[in-house]
């Protein structure tokens, strides 16, 4: 599976980066909190593709898919909460050095977007229609609060 | 010593015959036209803008209602600290004094009652080409808000020091065409070509300034530096043909919704509170506005 997800210039990276440190490379990049955290952000957006999918009526409204997509954000919140270690950045990563100066704001809007994830997953487990659309937004709302804040604009 | 001095007034001098020649003068009270207010237009106009983002009320009114803009809060730029002031009709500290004519000289020439040349971090070369109409019902919409007593900070002594080359400034600035609507394309098409860049001032972000600091007309919207925080603002061109949205209802549903509607790229450096603001227009507004980005190449 590793090697399935390389790409032909992560492989080439990935090479160079192992004849200079050794054989540890693989590990030393799995562990990598900014590549973790923004794995995790990459299988939160597939979820939320699903979901705005659904608002958006260009696919129907399903229970038990609604629940399973919520839940799996959340298991990835949960997962992010320890993936932001104190100066884990880098010029290319979108993390703003403010998620460091009021560590107390950021992690009470991660536990917000929890909160949301989890109350979206129940209206898919009540397969509650009528409930949907705000309670995805409900949780868009939170990934904007923090992100409004905390992350850097997408080089593009 | 004296060769100095000589100097130091020959270029003075200088710069006062330029900061003259560069100076447009105010627009006179009778040069607008006969218009009957309609502040519903102007809320529009106020969330086009969306003033609030820059002139929300800062820490001396913690309790103010936040959606009034009265002002104070700090707007960090590269050259300095602002504190946007206070836009409630109170008369002593905000603008209940201004007449129309005040609030369209202001807004379109920068120039604030009493001849003072405002800076640029007041977005006016963008919103010199609104509509005389449009600005008259902004004021009116700005007058029926509930007045709030709060005395804005001046800026700082360094940048104080600048206003004297604001003048020249303005005349460089301004000696940019203005926009002007394109009648072999859409009503809609040009509702948003109006919108995207008289009120919204997106180019004030979106596109690059030269070594002046003036926009760069050849650049339009095209991307750079991000001029209050780090990182860069995205172009806003080719939006489509690039794979960023789908089609222009995408774009529309982007604007409208945001990262409500899981668009994760609408919310860091600022947008977040422009997309919130631009959330409030009518949904025609913010269709022809996708209409009209959707088209630049």
């Amino acid at each position: 599976m590793f090697s399935k997800r390389l790409t032909v210039p992560a492989a080439l990276c990935a090479l160079i980066l192992g004849l200079a440190v050794g054989s540890h490379a693989p590990s030393a990049q799995d562990t990598d909190p900014i590549k973790a955290r923004e794995d995790a952000m990459k299988a939160i957006g597939k979820q939320m593709g699903a979901l705005a999918a659904i608002v958006k009526g260009e696919s129907a409204f399903s229970g038990p898919a609604v629940e399973q997509a919520a839940n799996e954000i959340g298991m990835q919140l949960k997962t992010a909460r320890d993936l932001f270690p104190e100066g884990s950045t880098s010029p290319d990563s979108r993390a703003k050095p403010e998620i460091w100066e009021t560590p107390d704001d950021f992690m009470a809007k991660m536990d917000d977007a929890e909160a949301a994830a989890a109350k979206l997953a129940d209206v898919g487990a009540n397969g509650d229609e009528g409930a949907f659309r705000q309670a995805f937004m409900g949780l868009g709302g939170a990934c904007k609060a923090c992100h409004e804040k905390y992350r850097k604009p997408e080089d593009s | 010593m004296r060769l100095l001095i000589a100097a130091f007034v020959l270029v003075t001098a200088a710069a006062g015959g330029l900061y003259w020649l560069a100076t447009p003068g105010a627009l006179p009270a009778d040069r607008l036209p006969d218009h009957v207010a309609d502040p519903g237009n102007g809320r529009v106009m106020f969330d086009a803008g969306g003033c609030i983002t820059c002139h929300k009320p800062g820490p001396d009114v913690a309790g103010a209602d936040a959606g009034l803009p009265a002002g104070g809060a700090p707007l960090e730029t590269p050259v300095g600290t602002f504190y946007p002031p206070n836009l409630t009709p109170d008369r002593e500290t905000g603008i209940g004094g201004w007449s129309d004519a005040d609030f369209v000289n202001a807004m379109t020439r920068g120039i604030a009652p009493g001849g003072v040349h405002l800076f640029p971090a007041f977005p006016y070369t963008s919103y010199r080409n609104m509509r005389m109409e449009d600005l008259i019902d902004l004021k009116a919409y700005l007058d029926s808000l509930t007045p709030v007593k709060n005395a804005a900070p001046a800026v700082g002594a360094p940048l104080g020091l600048l206003r004297v080359g604001l003048g020249l400034w303005q005349g460089l600035a301004f000696a940019e065409p203005a926009f002007a609507p394109d009648p072999d394309r859409s009503a809609r098409w040009n509702r948003g070509a109006y919108l995207v860049n008289g009120p919204g001032h997106c180019g004030q972000c979106h596109t690059p300034r030269n070594a002046l600091m003036v926009m760069d007309a050849s650049r339009f919207l095209a991307g750079g530096p991000h001029p209050e925080d780090e990182g860069r603002v995205p172009s806003l061109r080719g939006l489509i043909a690039r794979g960023k949205y789908k089609d222009t209802d995408d774009l529309a549903s982007a604007l409208q919704y945001g990262e409500l509607f899981g668009y994760d790229g609408l919310s860091s450096g600022g947008m977040g509170a422009v997309q919130t603001n631009l959330s409030k227009l009518p949904e025609t507004d913010i269709k022809a506005i996708a209409d009209y980005l959707a088209s630049l190449q």
